[in-house]
């Protein structure tokens, strides 16, 4: 699934991104190789740790395994044109870590790849996020939707880290706690109803 | 299990009809299940209006900015450190950080607990929502942890730490401090210790305490009896304090680790204990053996299928709506 702005006061079709090499870079100046590999250590340096740890907490040991898609991500953001005009490489790095997660369970990955394609129209597959202009949510946004998630219950929780983070499936979920899928669908449509709630307050 | 009809999520938030429907869309496709008929209909839906279009979009980004939010991952994944504030008392005040929250003041702090101030004198109030279990770890090292549904509310000073037991269960983990005893009241029962381990739970009518480690006293009314590691009390209307009892540690404490345990138990406890953790209230129809035995041993997460069982294997028939478990007598 891929997010893009698609902010009420964007005008024109939302920013789809189908080449992550864009012809020319946003000052008309060439960046300076070197200059921009010092840029990426530092990041790595500044936000690697961290990232890894982060992603402990979500998948333990694995799989998938916090240090291969804390690289991964690095990767990714390393092939971004405008790698500096990220407004929170913390934020970008964990959400692309996440969604490379989510794309290591093939069922999980085959109904984001359709939705992608349905939305965009088959652009390549392959293509997720790769735009450092891509602002999900603005900061107060993002504190409406936490102060929602903090206000769902425990076992609404679980099943939102179990979907949105680790890739679980429904039938993998049962099996983990004996939910029914129909419970666990049942509770994960009254999440998005109270996040989309949260959001409007 | 009888099930009447397809379970409506009432009491939500009114949200648009194109909204709604593209939040179906997007928990069917996080579902995993893999169904070309759904797909088709969902490229149809898409492309009948643009509001539909517009309304997927920002449903998939509300969904993926999820894992924009700073500190999700304790939100999801966390553990709370619950941290007695160092302030002159605010009634109001509860002593109860959320995970992430009290995460970063941990680290801020270089520490995981921040030590008593002089004369402080704190209101404290945990809780827990039905289902859940958690651990909360006081700034004196004291770990107290709730079952399900459960609430222990109380005052922390420099001479004493006083807590009460308002509903369910808990188990004490108490740092020795002989200058502060630490007394548990729930209803008539108080318990008295200087340092120890022991578990707590109150039901209708009845409260038991039992010790792992350490002794304590327990009191009601004007009885009192002193209880050591491995033995168990009850009290309940008939009789305030019963015989002490010994009981088995890994029946009695599994709750901690998410199962419930239960020999030669009245149905009318297994219920009770039940209605800790499961997401619809179960009850007990009038006429239904309440003073059945049974002996069961389940995950907390299982309780519905551990209710289709009995209805299958005792005279009992359980019957599930869209708001309740009602446990009948077979005819």
């Amino acid at each position: 699934m891929q997010a893009k702005p698609s902010r009420s006061d964007h005008a024109g079709p939302p920013n789809i991104v189908s080449d992550p090499v864009s012809m020319t870079p946003s000052d008309g100046e060439p960046e300076d190789l070197a200059d921009r590999v010092r840029f990426l250590n530092h990041l790595f340096r500044q936000h690697y740790g961290e990232l890894v740890g982060r992603l402990r907490k979500i998948y333990g040991a694995g799989p998938p395994e916090p240090e291969d898609i804390a690289q991964a991500a690095f990767s990714k953001l390393a092939g971004l044109e405008e790698v500096r005009r990220i407004r929170s490489p913390r934020a970008f790095l964990f959400r692309t870590a996440i969604n490379l997660a989510l794309n290591s369970n093939d069922k999980v990955r085959r109904g984001r790849n359709f939705v992608r394609n349905s939305l965009n129209g088959n652009i390549s597959p392959n293509v997720e996020e790769i735009s450092p202009e891509t602002v999900l949510m603005g900061k107060q946004d993002l504190e409406r939707v936490a102060r929602a998630i903090r206000r769902l219950t425990p076992k609404q929780r679980e099943i939102l880290l179990r979907t949105r983070f680790r890739g679980q499936t429904y039938a993998e979920i049962r099996k983990e706690t004996g939910w029914s899928e129909a419970d666990i669908s049942r509770q994960l449509h009254n999440i998005m109803a109270l996040l989309q709630a949260g959001l409007d307050e | 299990m009888k099930t009447r009809g397809t379970p409506v999520p009432t009491g939500l938030p009114d949200i648009t009809a194109p909204d709604a429907e593209a939040s179906a869309w997007l928990v069917h496709f996080a579902s995993g299940r893999h169904d070309p008929a759904k797909e088709q209909a969902f490229a149809a839906w898409l492309d009948a209006s643009p509001d539909h279009r517009a309304a997927f979009r920002r449903a998939s980004q509300l969904w993926d900015g999820i894992a924009e939010i700073d500190g999700i991952e304790h939100m999801l994944a966390g553990q709370d450190t619950v941290r007695i504030p160092r302030q002159q008392r605010t009634p109001s005040r509860r002593g109860l950080l959320l995970g992430g929250l009290a995460a970063s003041l941990a680290c801020a702090a270089g520490t995981g607990l921040l030590l008593l101030g002089p004369s402080a004198s704190d209101p404290v109030s945990f809780s827990t929502a039905r289902g859940e279990i958690r651990t909360f770890t006081l700034t004196d090292g004291s770990k107290i942890t709730l079952g399900g549904a459960s609430r222990v509310e109380g005052l922390f000073s420099d001479a004493a730490r006083d807590l009460r037991l308002v509903n369910g269960n808990a188990y004490f983990d108490i740092a020795r401090d002989e200058r502060r005893p630490l007394s548990v009241n729930a209803g008539r029962v108080r318990v008295r210790v200087l340092g120890t381990r022991f578990d707590i739970r109150k039901r209708t009518g009845q409260v038991s305490v039992a010790v792992e480690h350490g002794h304590v006293r327990v009191m009601a009314d004007a009885a009192a009896r002193d209880l050591r590691a491995g033995e168990r009390i009850v009290s309940d209307a008939a009789l305030p304090l019963g015989e002490v009892g010994t009981f088995d540690a890994d029946r009695v404490f599994s709750w901690r680790t998410g199962r419930l345990s239960f020999v030669d138990a009245p149905l009318r406890d297994i219920v009770a204990d039940m209605n800790q953790y499961s997401d619809l209230p179960v009850r007990l129809a009038p006429g239904a053996p309440a003073e059945m035995r049974l002996t069961l041993s389940f995950p907390v997460g299982q309780i519905g299928q551990v209710l289709a069982g009995l209805d299958a294997a005792y005279p009992l028939d359980v019957r599930e709506s869209d708001t309740e478990i009602v446990i009948f007598a077979s005819r």
